[in-house]
């Protein structure tokens, strides 16, 4: 027995299971971050609460720079091998740098 | 202007729609433009960057299908293909339990008023174009009681933060809806149709652009027209829905109608159909009156890449017509049915969405 049980067309199928695990993975940490901002606000949890929460625009704002940083990191992994300088590695995580700075230093 | 957005889901179904939404953008921003920069960056791409001059259907989609070879020779094309896969596959396969989930909360939102204030036929012999599971919308439009929440709580949200099949990353569909009536050439229309209106988003843009004109709307789906039903009636917006097969008989009188509007509606019809429809069109309009259709762009208005990118949802984001509809040209099809002062523009990015307008010859007054 080889225990080799995958062939290469379930490339697409890694691909999905990676992708699912990431959408799992950030509904956990945006989790904790509704639980710490409701543990900031309140001092205390109810039953349900967290499960119920919307978050108001500033904190959504929050969680969308998180979420696309978590993102970037794991869809951009392919970019990561390929495009390589410190404008494009910046840029895929929403960062620049200040538009004054030589671009050559 | 971006969408505002307020979940009606729980934490897991409103993390997980906005991570998709995430993907969706971070695809459709980074690994796509370095996928285009890498198809460009071929010579066998350079050759055929843009569409032959005048070519008819057949030389179109000979040019579009010559690119896509090329493009699907890329890895980086490859994987940004591969997460619009994911992405629109886990609009159901994620989004129906996370709708589910709160099956009480939208089942007890009031929808008394339903039913009885659309006219459905029960006789209407669906065309067989209709038997589809589009967008990969298992069941088709009318395959889940709910899809009308899960449009609004799932799919909305997704296109908002990352854009959707031809909407690039940043557009805003519902200020795309009020851009496209506003390019209506007069401000006094008495009576305004719009064929395959679905849930009914933009008849609140031709509402309020026209707040005294009548509105009259048809769609094939009876669960579309109960979700326009009640996004129309919740904002207190006079229309009357009709479930009708508009490329057939709307079932409406001659001549009027002063202005008709389509939205995001010919690339779900095969040619055919579309034709047929625009006919109709014509029927309804009183004369002088003006039509606008919107939708993705033409194929020749479109780099290669580009057109790749469109031409991919046909075989891939169950879109069977959409193809069909990118090599076609409505301007030149309603000329020949007889309209009038026909002119097509872009009015975004990525030249979404693309209108056409045109009026029926004759005074109206």
């Amino acid at each position: 027995m080889s225990n080799t049980y995958l062939g290469p067309d379930n490339i697409d199928d890694l691909g999905r299971m990676v992708t699912a695990l990431l959408t799992e993975l950030w509904i956990t940490r945006d989790r904790v971050a509704v639980l710490e901002r409701m543990l900031e606000d309140k001092g205390m949890l109810l039953p349900g609460e967290a499960n119920d929460y919307i978050p108001d625009a500033g904190f959504e704002a929050e969680l969308e720079t998180l979420r696309d940083r978590m993102a970037g990191n794991v869809i951009g992994a392919p970019l990561a091998a390929r495009e390589r300088s410190v404008d494009q590695i910046l840029a895929r995580a929403g960062m620049k740098r200040p538009d004054s700075m030589d671009r050559t230093a | 202007m971006r969408n505002s957005q307020t979940s009606g889901l729980d934490q897991h179904g409103r993390a997980g729609v906005a991570m998709l939404g995430a993907m969706q953008k971070f695809a459709s921003s980074h690994v796509r433009n370095a996928a285009r920069r890498a198809y460009e960056g071929t010579p066998e791409a350079q050759a055929t960057l843009t569409a032959p001059e005048g070519a008819d259907r057949l030389r179109i989609m000979a040019w579009v299908q010559q690119s896509r070879a090329i493009a699907e020779r890329q890895p980086l094309y490859r994987i940004e293909r591969f997460m619009q896969a994911y992405v629109a596959q886990s609009i159901y396969e994620f989004g129906i339990p996370a709708v589910e989930a709160r099956r009480a909360q939208f089942t007890a939102e009031p929808d008394a008023f339903v039913d009885d204030r659309i006219e459905l036929d029960p006789d209407l012999v669906l065309p067989d174009y209709h038997d589809c599971d589009w967008h990969l919308r298992p069941g088709g439009w009318d395959g889940y009681d709910l899809y009308g929440p899960h449009g609004v709580h799932v799919v909305k949200p997704i296109f908002a933060l990352g854009g959707f099949a031809a909407a690039p990353v940043g557009a805003n569909i519902g200020q795309h809806r009020l851009d496209v009536v506003a390019q209506l050439p007069r401000r006094d229309y008495a009576r305004i149709y719009e064929p395959g209106c679905g849930n009914g988003s933009t008849l609140i843009a031709i509402h309020r652009r026209f707040p005294g004109a009548e509105l009259v709307a048809s769609d094939l789906s009876a669960e579309q027209l109960r979700a326009a039903r009640r996004l129309t009636g919740t904002l207190s917006i006079p229309v009357t829905l009709r479930q009708r097969d508009a490329a057939t008989d709307t079932g409406e009188a001659d001549a009027t109608f002063d202005a008709v509007v389509t939205f995001a509606l010919h690339h779900e019809l095969p040619h055919a159909a579309n034709v047929a429809l625009l006919k109709e069109m014509f029927r309804i309009l009183k004369p002088g009156g003006d039509i606008i259709l919107s939708d993705p762009p033409p194929f020749r208005a479109v780099d290669a890449f580009h057109a790749v990118l469109l031409d991919w949802d046909t075989d891939n984001r169950a879109e069977p017509f959409f193809s069909e509809a990118g090599a076609s040209d409505w301007g030149a099809e309603m000329e020949r049915i007889g309209f009038v002062d026909v002119t097509a523009r872009p009015l975004g990015p990525d030249s979404y969405p693309w209108v056409t307008i045109a009026r029926k010859p004759g005074d109206g007054g």
